[in-house]
């Protein structure tokens, strides 16, 4: 079997992006510091994880949306949880020797809206944040065309920003500053599991049976199924709980990755003669330096590039790298329009489903159970617009 | 299959340059500050450091926030 699994390997494009992998970290070492080259190599890891579990969130909230299989989701919310569990007394100060910050956002118009519009984005897009990323990294062509569009999406979202966060809103709410770290990681637990059990209940009333997150796997080994994937969900959730919280040791924040692709646009815009410095957003602050810096001193952006070279290292090892496909006007235009509402959609939130939601939820941050339920039902909208659309066929029809 | 390499190819290739071209505008550290960056402590330097997607509460770091508006 091992043999087998060996001859699918695309040898070529492994070789070639484990050469760039150690070129890029030897260089953020020494061109930039220890810590770039850290975060770089835990995108990395990342990158492999999101790909070989294959842990996305646009198509794990359709399939609950159309069919109820809620295995997808109960990975989703078990990742919550245990990262909730992780990140709790870190960021409430309970270990004065870690120094981090959480990812706070206001609670308001701006969030409800770009939550919003980015589940629209990713029914339409065909993936979110992370799972753009990773799908670019496996060399789904199409794909490059939602990032193409993420990256301008996010980079109009950031001249627009200072008008949408002047809509009202209750600014920043802390549940830990509010409640203490202790009764608020409890009461998230509690209503994590509410939430487990609820879509755990609707697969089980339609489906008549739980799909279940371990599934076992045709690899007579542990190693072949670790080197080649896929991964049950369950390996994802404990690859995804340890390398976020990593992430946020090392870079003293959450893992984020939408603020890379405005950063991107933002300096591209800057590089053809548009005046970025009249935007307020580019002219103070984090964005501010950002911007007049290299990139590769960006953690999101060393980050994501991490991400990228991790999901084709493990696309091609597990022999699936750029798979052949075939792109109609049809996915030209949906990812197009995809990639625009996921960019604007994710400035206006404060982040995507990994910045805001993740980040934002396991920081105590309530903006990020807003943009939950905002994006949830901006998703809803989504696979009805690809029924109407005709993306995808109706269940009855399949 | 081997188109949509090319394409992916392409695709990083360009990024790479753009990456480059990008690194080489900024100025480089001098010797003593990437000494010191290389130098860099564990325990003391990965804190302290605005989150790129968050509105800041602590006041030190205000100035750092990207989702903040400034003045």
């Amino acid at each position: 079997m091992t043999t087998q699994r060996q001859a699918i390997t695309d040898k070529p494009v492994v070789v070639a992006t484990c050469l760039g992998i150690l070129f890029i970290s030897l260089f953020l070492q020494h061109d930039i510091d220890l810590k770039q080259s850290m975060l770089f190599l835990t995108g990395i890891a990342l990158g492999l994880s999101l790909m070989y579990a294959l842990f996305g969130f646009s198509g794990a909230w359709r399939l609950f949306i159309r069919e109820r299989k809620s295995a997808g989701v109960r990975a989703q919310l078990l990742l919550l949880a245990f990262s909730s569990i992780l990140f709790f007394p870190v960021i409430a100060g309970f270990f004065p020797s870690l120094q981090v910050n959480a990812a706070m956002g206001q609670v308001g118009i701006s969030v409800i809206i770009g939550a919003f519009i980015f589940g629209i984005g990713m029914q339409l897009g065909g993936g979110c944040g992370s799972g753009t990323l990773f799908t670019v990294g496996q060399g789904q062509i199409d794909m490059l065309i939602t990032l193409a569009f993420f990256i301008i999406g996010s980079t109009l979202g950031s001249f627009h920003l200072g008008w949408w966060l002047s809509l009202p809103n209750l600014g920043a709410i802390s549940t830990i500053e509010t409640f203490g770290w202790v009764p608020a990681l409890v009461t998230q637990l509690i209503v994590l599991f509410v939430l487990y059990r609820l879509v755990r209940l609707m697969e089980y009333k339609r489906q008549k049976s739980i799909e279940v997150i371990n599934k076992k796997s045709s690899y007579p080994t542990f190693s072949d199924r670790l080197l080649y994937g896929p991964w049950p969900l369950s390996w994802g959730i404990v690859a995804l709980v340890v390398l976020s919280f990593i992430s946020l040791v090392i870079a003293g924040y959450p893992w984020s990755i939408t603020f890379a692709f405005g950063l991107w646009g933002a300096k591209i815009w800057s590089a053809l003669g548009g005046d970025i410095a009249s935007y307020s957003y580019w002219s103070s602050g984090y964005p501010e330096m950002a911007l007049n810096q290299s990139v590769l001193k960006d953690t999101t952006s060393v980050m994501n590039f991490g991400i990228i070279l991790g999901a084709t290292l493990s696309a091609a090892i597990a022999g699936k790298y750029a798979p052949a496909m075939t792109i109609n006007r049809q996915r030209v235009i949906t990812a197009i329009v995809g990639g625009l509402l996921l960019g604007y959609g994710a400035r206006l939130a404060f982040g995507c489903n990994i910045g805001a939601m993740l980040g934002g939820i396991v920081s105590g941050s309530l903006h990020g159970w807003l943009w939950l339920v905002a994006a949830f039902i901006g998703s809803m909208l989504g696979v009805k617009i690809r029924l109407w659309a005709q993306i995808d066929k109706p269940l009855e029809a399949q | 299959m081997k188109r949509n390499k090319v394409i992916m190819g392409a695709a990083i290739s360009l990024a790479t340059i753009a990456a480059a071209i990008d690194h080489t505008r900024h100025r480089l550290p001098e010797a003593q500050e990437l000494s010191e960056q290389i130098n860099f402590d564990l325990d003391n330097g990965f804190g302290n450091s605005a989150s790129p997607c968050s509105l800041d509460i602590d006041p030190d770091i205000d100035n750092r926030s990207p989702c903040s508006l400034g003045d």
